[in-house]
């Protein structure tokens, strides 16, 4: 989850696109996982693998399309990305048929642990440790390498980092191919925890969306933040009142952009 | 308020593929033009039938969750309509196919475009219980003869029956009555916890169950594990809501993804191996879910279903590799049986009439009185539900050396009908 919101969060952040093909790339990360098990049977070649791919088809589409429609307001954004939203999912329909697919867990982490007494999947704390490797790598970048000063340069004012010499329209397509990337791995990691089927963008993006506009846009710690308290909030609204889960989740959303507009750690706008 | 909010989602992305959808049946309209064109049905030759074209509106979901169990019962139907020639009562039979989608909304446009727009003589159909239901009232009311295909919604047989609506599915509360009876009095096993997707079908599957479950001495052990539907979170909290110190088993109804997501989870964590019994509606551990978990296939879970992959019978393993022939090795699903049956139902009333549907009380009196070996057993209607009455097979979940992860039948309830009146 956060792997996706933070690929989400630097999209719309950086480059104030508002990127609803995210679920996309998740999806297609999956079904490339699921692709690459069946023949190879390696669940760690399809975690390479999905997001390098996805990361060319990122680039590809940036370069093509999605370049275009910077200037002209997120509507157009919303509709050129959306207009891809469903062609992946035809895509894949047509590819792979809408059965609902699944792969397993890599071997050596299948079954369950004991931790403090209670029982755990062995893989869900494999997503966890992922996602935590990530995210303190994704932190560190962010704030002490180079490339992290530039796009926080181009997140805080394009213009200026422009004329400082900074090649902006590269640094859009390389941060839009690596949002694209931490999609597809979000997409690998998930595959053998959730089921594999068209229309789990969908279900996802919209997480994805709340996440980050909890966290605040543009911000790798909010979407860190923000990914932490929907998860919290999803699993204790499942199990206290499970028809009210996603309720909830809004519910929050909507008190944090009544106290805080921007995001709990957002730009002020 | 969840499905409140879901449901907008879902309508939100319907809207959108409004416009695909109308392309599409705009080519399916003018792939049937251009058939009807060439000179009809290649089958039927020079001796084909001379009477009117006898159009049925075939009302599925194409699109959405539920696209695949559209895909198979259309299939199904395909392949009966195709070993008839497509005729029947000297007329030519024609599909004219709408896409039900997920949301009543579409499914009542899809209805009436087939009825008001094309003109047919005939409906059948419809995947989700809500979508059978709300269609009912307009169908009763235009008196357009209809076969429910899948939709297993109770009050289809009782309160909401209609004189024009059969059903050649399966109501809920089938597949999980004898089940009840099964675990408490065959298998001993007294104290279960319910597990369910909380929606109309998961409700109603438990509350059958219940019924003769604890009619039979067994007790319920609280609290039920009611999971969201569709849940697209995590599974952990559910499975591990499972008490499994204080019972002998769980009853389960799941479907589709949910099953899928669920039964993976809890292999994982080890929760069903350490349970003296798994049960559930067959929904739970079918083709389409065991191909998709594998080995995480719950071995030796009990549930009852109106037919199995693995039904010895003539008729049934026929269907089977014929299915399998026609549509490139697919495996054949208890949908495509579904499909197939209605279509049989169609074929034999229209024969029955000699093809003549104008007295809609006949041709209705001919559809109640159809009666046949199918795929899953005896089939044939019950005159107080409009519901089918077959049999109910008890199978178990195992791996076979030859088809994988299926169920084996290993008891069965022969002629059970829905208690409506």
């Amino acid at each position: 989850m956060f792997l996706l919101a933070a690929g989400l969060s630097i999209i719309f952040g950086l480059m104030n696109v508002l990127n609803l093909a995210h679920g996309s790339f998740y999806m297609v990360g999956a079904y490339i996982a699921y692709s690459v098990v069946v023949a190879t049977k390696s669940f760690w070649l399809a975690l390479v693998v999905a997001p390098v791919l996805l990361a060319v088809v990122g680039a590809a589409l940036e370069l093509v399309f999605f370049r275009r429609v910077y200037g002209r307001g997120h509507l157009a954004q919303v509709l050129l990305t959306f207009g891809f939203t469903l062609v992946f999912v035809d895509l894949i329909r047509s590819q792979f048929g809408p059965t609902t697919r699944s792969i397993p867990p890599p071997s050596g982490l299948e079954g369950a642990v004991q931790v403090l007494g209670a029982t755990f999947s062995a893989y869900s704390l494999f997503v966890l440790a992922v996602a935590t490797v990530v995210g303190a790598l994704l932190l560190v970048g962010w704030r002490s390498l180079r490339v992290g000063a530039v796009l926080r340069a181009g997140v805080e004012d394009k213009e200026m980092a422009g004329l400082l010499g900074i090649n902006l329209p590269r640094v859009f397509t390389l941060t839009f191919a690596f949002g694209a990337g931490l999609a597809g791995l979000a997409g690998v990691i998930a595959a053998p925890e959730f089921a594999i089927y068209p229309g789990m963008d969908a279900n996802v993006l919209i997480l994805a969306l709340v996440v980050v506009v909890l966290g605040g846009l543009g911000s790798i710690e909010g979407a860190l933040l923000g990914a932490a308290l929907v998860g919290l909030g999803y699993v204790i609204g499942t199990s206290l009142f499970p028809q009210f889960a996603i309720g909830l989740i809004f519910a929050l959303m909507a008190a944090v952009l009544v106290v805080r507009p921007s995001g709990l750690l957002g730009r002020r706008m | 308020m969840a499905d409140e909010i879901q449901g907008y989602l879902d309508r939100k992305l319907v809207e959108n593929l409004d416009r695909r959808e109308f392309l599409q049946m705009g080519l399916t309209v003018a792939g049937a033009a251009a058939f009807v064109a060439c000179g009809g049905s290649p089958t039927s030759g020079p001796s084909g039938p001379t009477g009117p074209e006898f159009k049925l509106g075939v009302v599925l979901p194409y699109s959405g969750v539920y696209a695949e169990l559209g895909n198979s019962i259309t299939n199904g139907m395909r392949m009966y309509f195709d070993s008839v020639g497509n005729q029947a009562g000297n007329r030519k039979i024609t599909m004219i196919t709408a896409d039900e989608q997920v949301q009543l909304a579409d499914a009542v446009a899809a209805t009436k475009k087939v009825v008001e727009q094309d003109g047919v003589d005939m409906v059948a159909g419809y995947v989700s219980s809500p979508n059978a239901a709300g269609n009912r009232n307009y169908l009763d009311g235009q008196k357009i003869p209809t076969l429910v295909a899948n939709a297993g919604v109770n009050s289809l047989s009782r309160a909401a029956k209609s004189p024009f609506i059969y059903r050649t599915s399966f109501s809920n509360w089938q597949p999980a009555h004898p089940v009840g009876t099964y675990v408490a009095e065959k298998l001993g096993k007294k104290r279960i916890q319910l597990v369910y997707a909380k929606y109309g079908a998961g409700l109603e599957s438990v509350a059958s169950f219940k019924e003769t479950f604890t009619a039979a001495g067994g007790t319920i052990v609280g609290p039920d594990v009611a999971t969201p539907f569709p849940n697209n979170g995590d599974q952990t909290p559910f499975v591990q809501a499972i008490q499994i110190d204080k019972i002998d088993g769980i009853y389960s109804f799941m479907s589709g993804t949910d099953a899928v997501t669920f039964l993976k989870k809890a292999y994982e964590l080890g929760t069903l191996t350490r349970l003296a019994l798994v049960s559930g509606a067959g929904f739970f551990v079918e083709q389409d879910v065991l191909a998709a978990i594998t080995d995480a296939a719950p071995a030796g879970a009990i549930t009852g279903l109106h037919w199995a992959l693995t039904l010895p019978n003539k008729e049934n393993q026929d269907f089977i590799s014929k299915y399998s022939k026609k549509f490139s090795g697919r495996q054949a699903d208890v949908f495509a049986v579904q499909g197939f049956d209605t279509a049989r139902v169609i074929v034999e009333a229209l024969n029955g009439v000699k093809g003549n549907t104008d007295n809609k009380d006949a041709f209705m009196k001919a559809i109640a009185g159809v009666s046949f070996k199918s795929p899953r057993g005896d089939f044939k209607f019950d005159a107080n539900t409009n519901n089918v009455v077959q049999t109910i097979y008890i199978r178990k979940t195992v791996k076979d050396p030859k088809l994988g992860w299926t169920n084996q039948v290993i008891d069965q309830y022969p002629g059970v009908a829905d208690p409506g009146k």
